[in-house]
């Protein structure tokens, strides 16, 4: 009878762990299947009624946005899809609603996720989901495209300053978590008994191991989300309050020198340090989204656990940044004034994301370990207790357990290239020439300048076109 | 039956609790006891009263025939990360001075266009229109030029300080410009400094 119990609740937890992992893949490929298809109004109904703010029949949302913390996720991919729809308010209500509950997460939760090891058995997709600093910066940049295209450019600039804020918050943070995890490492094993409170055997060993990883990844030197910075130097360099000359030309500055000093950077740069953007008061600047950014897999390592007198397997999952963009694979030019030019990339969502996580990683490494170093106690004392069935059952519990989050926001752009040229004087049109689209761009013939932003994921979308006057900042 | 009145006073008590508990009050927003990341009715009122108190100190105002001077409205630039309505300070503002009877605000001209633009459209719309009473029309020429421009500026700035906390700090700063002169003849800032827990995002 004990046999059939423990066979029971073996089976039990393998089917926990086979039904866990595939909900996830299946959600994971029901956002995918909508981002690929186009159907952005589809999406954003679904998310809307998965967060209650419409019923099944509903075409509609019927209820106002709420913030919802649990729900982070679906408010930032509801908030793009209610933006590639041209649903610009609903868009900015979700986007004010995951703005807060990134604030509300950072402030209540995050703090108790980054915590985990010292449980040293949750699994960190167990938890409420935590943006990552670049989705955060991300929403105050698409808030402020937002604000600028209505018309709204005092509340761009709150944006743009917020997510300034959270990068500087973000940097600020790397240092601080290092030192955090490892402390947390320190009183997790001084806490275990079965440890005689010391860090186990063959712990630093490994923990080196993995963290040499990094050194293969092509991250840039500091952490900094491109986009956000280019439009608030856009912003500031355009502003007619003086003092915001200066900032712009800090930014730029920062810019360069992360992006390989990108043409246009460079142009902007010069123009301000000479005086004034652009002083002919005819540009036109096109930011162009491509296809579809990173996504997490999870690197999953059985570690041989030295644990007394014999030796227990036990897994640990790292998260490892998927890149979904190739250069090559989206051309871009801008024709216009009888020529045509190369749109250079700005930068790597990829590479963005690659940077943080790089700089995060010892700490999600040493906590993966020490939960790693703990579990396989837990197992050992299950196998003397219980035998065979016990080895067995301390396994699958450990692989259920053990899951990397996975977890993103799937329409953030793979890359973002950038170019700028001057307003043909006999009002030529200007051609976008995207992958083998060609996209005319909708250059403002009154004068002024203008910024033209483009989105486009996959080759076969139509793409979203949001056209911003650079005037009345 | 002393058992049903004790149950029903409990009841009551518990019902007047309720009430009390859940019901809204009113409260006097210069002390609330607590304080908001963002920028509140109090920090506006005490920056905008400081702001008067140390203008009309400067003597800047102080006409010599004992007139008013006019004064126009210009830009109050919002940089924080807060979604504030800028014109919540400057009506404050503008309150206290014309109560002080040193000036009079114009509302035909302004940092953004008319302020009152409807009444710039109505001279416009009603002169020669037959319609009208052409003798109780303005005439051209009868709108007061502003002396002087106020303009300002709302900072923010974020430090994070040890044990888990962060500073936040708002600057008004404001100044007056003599039109004639386009000499700035009166300048003043003053700071709100708010301090709360490092995790809370800082609006």
């Amino acid at each position: 009878m004990v046999s059939v119990s423990k066979r029971a609740a073996v089976a039990a937890v393998g089917a926990l762990l086979v039904a866990c992992s595939a909900m996830q893949e299946r959600q994971i490929q029901a956002v995918d299947s909508f981002i690929q298809q186009g159907a952005f109004q589809d999406f954003a109904l679904e998310l809307e009624r998965k967060m209650g703010f419409a019923g099944k029949e509903d075409l509609e949302p019927v209820a106002p946005v709420v913030f919802m913390p649990k729900y982070v996720l679906e408010h930032l991919e509801a908030a793009e899809s209610w933006r590639l729809c041209g649903r610009y308010e609903r868009s900015l209500a979700h986007f004010d609603a995951a703005d807060a509950a990134v604030g509300d997460i950072q402030a209540n939760v995050a703090g108790q996720v980054a915590s985990q090891v010292v449980g040293a058995v949750a699994t960190d997709v167990a938890g409420m989901y935590v943006p990552n600093p670049v989705e955060a910066i991300m929403i105050n940049y698409y808030k402020a495209l937002l604000f600028l295209a209505q018309g709204k450019p005092d509340l761009s600039r709150v944006e743009l300053n917020r997510a300034d804020d959270r990068a500087r918050r973000t940097v600020e943070r790397f240092s601080k978590e290092i030192e955090k995890a490892q402390k947390e490492a320190d009183e997790a094993f001084a806490k275990e008994q079965a440890l005689g409170g010391q860090k186990p055997q063959g712990y630093d060993n490994t923990l080196q191991e993995q963290l040499a990883v990094t050194s293969a990844w092509k991250v840039y030197r500091d952490f900094v989300v491109p986009p956000a910075v280019y439009l608030h130097a856009l912003y500031l360099a355009h502003s007619t309050v003086p003092s915001d000359r200066e900032k712009a030309i800090e930014l730029y500055e920062r810019l360069r020198e992360i992006t390989d000093r990108h043409l246009v950077v460079e142009q902007d740069l010069a123009d301000l340090q000479k005086g004034r953007i652009c002083p002919s008061n005819d540009c036109v600047w096109v930011m162009v989204e491509r296809g579809l950014g990173p996504t997490i897999d999870e690197r999953k390592i059985t570690l041989p656990i030295p644990v007394k007198d014999t030796t227990v397997l036990i897994s640990i999952a790292l998260p490892e940044i998927r890149n979904r963009f190739e250069e090559y694979a989206w051309p871009c030019s801008i024709e216009v004034n009888g020529t045509s030019d190369t749109c250079l990339s700005l930068a790597a969502t990829d590479v963005v994301v690659r940077t943080e996580l790089a700089k995060r990683y010892p700490g999600i490494v040493t906590r993966a370990l020490v939960s790693a170093f703990i579990k396989g106690f837990v197992q050992y004392q299950l196998q003397k207790e219980a035998g065979l069935y016990g080895a067995l059952a301390g396994f699958l519990i450990s692989e259920a357990l053990t899951a990397a989050d996975r977890r993103i926001w799937r329409q953030m752009p793979g890359d973002v290239a950038l170019y700028r040229f001057r307003r043909d004087p006999n009002g030529e049109p200007a051609i976008l020439r995207l992958v083998h689209r060609e996209i005319p761009l909708p250059v403002n013939d009154t004068g002024g300048m203008q910024l033209i932003h483009v989105k486009l994921m996959h080759a076969h979308h139509e793409p979203h076109i949001l056209s911003i006057p650079l005037t009345g900042i | 039956m002393f058992s049903i009145r004790l149950l029903t006073a409990i009841l009551l008590a518990c019902f007047l609790v309720d009430v009390h508990a859940s019901g809204t009050k009113r409260v006097d927003p210069r002390r609330t006891g607590t304080t908001a990341v963002g920028l509140e009715y109090a920090d506006f009122e005490e920056a905008a009263q400081n702001a008067v108190n140390s203008l009309l100190a400067s003597g800047a105002l102080d006409h010599p025939n004992g007139d008013r001077y006019v004064l126009m409205i210009s830009r109050v630039v919002n940089d924080t990360m807060q979604r504030i309505d800028t014109d919540q300070l400057v009506k404050k503002i503008r309150i206290e001075l014309l109560r002080s009877g040193k000036v009079v605000v114009t509302t035909a001209v302004g940092g953004a266009g008319p302020e009152d633009s409807a009444s710039v459209d109505v001279r416009r719309d009603l002169r020669g229109n037959e319609e009208f009473d052409q003798s109780r029309v303005q005439r051209r020429g009868t709108l007061v030029a502003p002396d002087y421009s106020l303009s300002g500026k709302i900072l923010q700035r974020n430090l994070t300080l040890d044990r888990g906390k962060q500073q936040i700090e708002y600057y008004f700063q404001l100044t007056l410009t003599d039109l004639e002169t386009g000499l700035a003849i009166w300048e003043d800032e003053y700071p709100i400094i708010k301090q709360t827990s490092a995790r809370r995002a800082a609006w």
